[in-house]
């Protein structure tokens, strides 16, 4: 008997050592697990600032630079409103208006359709300045230049005419528009094709002599095959 | 004696460049727009301002009142011109303040505007006198003009037949109060604007109609006493030669013509 109760005592140690293993190990896990989590929240405590900080710096930075964008796209309209009144004046000399829109194509993109615009104006220096104004942004702005130039060509709205289509071809030979070789080529088509002439005086504003109109075969041609050079 | 007469045509032709350098070019650029143009599809005359080759002429009376008179002939010139019936009516655009220098102020995308505008002529005139010791002697007018077709159908020529002048007087023992009579019995303006209507009816293939004017200008040029120097006068005959030539051709080949240059003799000389 008494041997009996020794041995469930000592069974019952055993179990109790063995429940006390489990969780002394249980709470050396939480322990563990508190520390990670506490890690955490006290990153967060510093991070959440940071990130706040970093936020707020970026919006304030890019509302800011957009606002000076404007800013300055303003101050550029009002610098090329002076040039434009300058550009379009009468008293303008010829030399005094190409260099205004030369410096006007300074200003980048914004410059190109003002200056296909002035391409159409009622003037002989007007034109003249633009197309050196258009040539000069070649030079920084090609692409966007001469896809600009194509849409003229496209248009079937009797908004443009015969004159500054005749510029626009010359333009996108003198700036190698490769680009617009296919609106260059569906233009020759439209001219060459039979009654052309007649097509072609309802897609313009004020048709053109028959001179004017071979005119325009002749450099629409020249242009195609100096591109295809 | 072929090379001396090729010898003096090429001096001819340099003395004539410079004088007209010299008196198409000394006064202050102003190639501004011409206000009185019109986009109405007729053919324009340009007549732009006189000047005085030197400021410091602009004080004489004698040159002012003939400024005065130049301008006023001038234009009586050009606007007479316009009274007579043509294909498309001619008009003439006076251009104030617009002061051309001479061949240096035409580009040639210039030219092609003015021809895209049918602009057939352009003219502006200066006056010029010697300044010695405070008096003004030997007062003499030059008169430029600028054929624009001409011009740019020959561009590239040296002799320039589409860039002419005029100087009057040609002799210089002649007082300058007769320079007006010597303007009004000049024929080269007529010869001029007849140039330029041919040889737009020509590209218009108006070929009848552009053999009338062609032969006109010929006719008025074969004469003798025109205020402009001979080697230019030579050049532009032989352009007109040609475009008369280049009528006969074109009408010929062109399906769509049935009029009297089909059956001319002696297309090398249809002019009477």
């Amino acid at each position: 008997m008494g041997d009996l109760e020794e041995r469930v005592k000592r069974n019952e140690n055993d179990i109790l050592r063995e429940r006390l293993d489990t969780l002394a190990s249980d709470v050396k896990e939480l322990k563990t697990k508190k520390g990670v989590l506490s890690a955490f929240k006290d990153l967060a405590l510093i991070l959440t600032p940071l990130i706040i900080a970093g936020i707020g710096f970026y919006a304030t930075y890019s509302i800011k630079g957009a606002l000076e964008r404007e800013q300055l796209q303003l101050s550029h309209l009002k610098e090329m409103r002076e040039l434009m009144v300058k550009l379009s004046s009468p008293n303008t000399e010829l030399s005094e208006a190409e260099a205004t829109a030369v410096l006007l194509a300074a200003f980048g993109p914004p410059a190109i359709v003002p200056l296909i615009h002035e391409l159409q104006a009622d003037s002989l220096n007007r034109p003249l300045a633009a197309q050196e104004g258009l040539k000069a942004l070649a030079f920084s702005n090609q692409k966007m230049t001469c896809e600009k130039l194509s849409q003229v060509l496209r248009s079937r709205t009797r908004l443009f005419k015969w004159e500054t289509h005749k510029n626009v071809i010359e333009l996108l030979s003198d700036m190698d528009c490769t680009d617009g070789l296919t609106v260059l080529k569906e233009f020759k088509t439209i001219l060459e094709s039979p009654g052309g002439f007649e097509k072609y005086s309802n897609l313009v504003r004020q048709a053109p002599d028959q001179k004017n109109f071979d005119k325009l075969v002749d450099k629409v041609k020249t242009a195609i095959q100096t591109l295809e050079k | 004696m072929k090379s001396i007469r090729s010898f003096s045509i090429t001096f001819q032709a340099i003395l004539f460049s410079f004088l007209l350098l010299l008196f198409c070019n000394t006064a202050p650029t102003q190639t501004i727009d011409c206000s009185g143009s019109s986009k109405s599809g007729n053919y324009q005359v340009y007549l732009d301002d006189l000047s005085y080759a030197n400021v410091s002429l602009s004080n004489d009376g004698q040159l002012q009142n003939l400024m005065k008179r130049l301008s006023f002939k001038l234009a009586s010139n050009v606007h007479a011109l316009t009274l007579e019936s043509t294909p498309i009516p001619l008009t003439v655009a006076y251009c104030e303040g617009r002061k051309p220098r001479g061949e240096g102020d035409f580009s040639e995308n210039l030219v092609d505007a003015l021809d895209d505008n049918n602009v057939i002529l352009e003219l502006w005139g200066q006056l010029d006198a010697t300044t010695q010791n405070g008096s003004i002697s030997n007062r003499k007018a030059s008169i430029c003009y600028v054929l624009v077709p001409v011009l740019l159908d020959e561009f590239k020529n040296p002799h320039k037949p589409g860039l002419q002048f005029a100087l009057y007087p040609k002799d210089a023992n002649i007082q300058s109060g007769e320079l007006i009579n010597l303007l009004e019995e000049s024929i080269e303006l007529e010869a001029f604007v007849a140039v330029g209507i041919g040889v737009n009816l020509l590209k218009n293939k108006k070929y009848d109609e552009a053999m009338k004017y062609l032969c006109k200008a010929q006719i008025i040029l074969r004469q003798q006493h025109t205020g402009i120097a001979e080697v230019k006068q030579n050049a532009l005959n032989d352009y007109i030669k040609q475009a008369v030539h280049k009528t006969v051709i074109d009408a010929r080949s062109d399906p769509n013509y049935t009029g009297s240059l089909i059956d001319l003799v002696d297309e090398n000389n249809p002019c009477p």
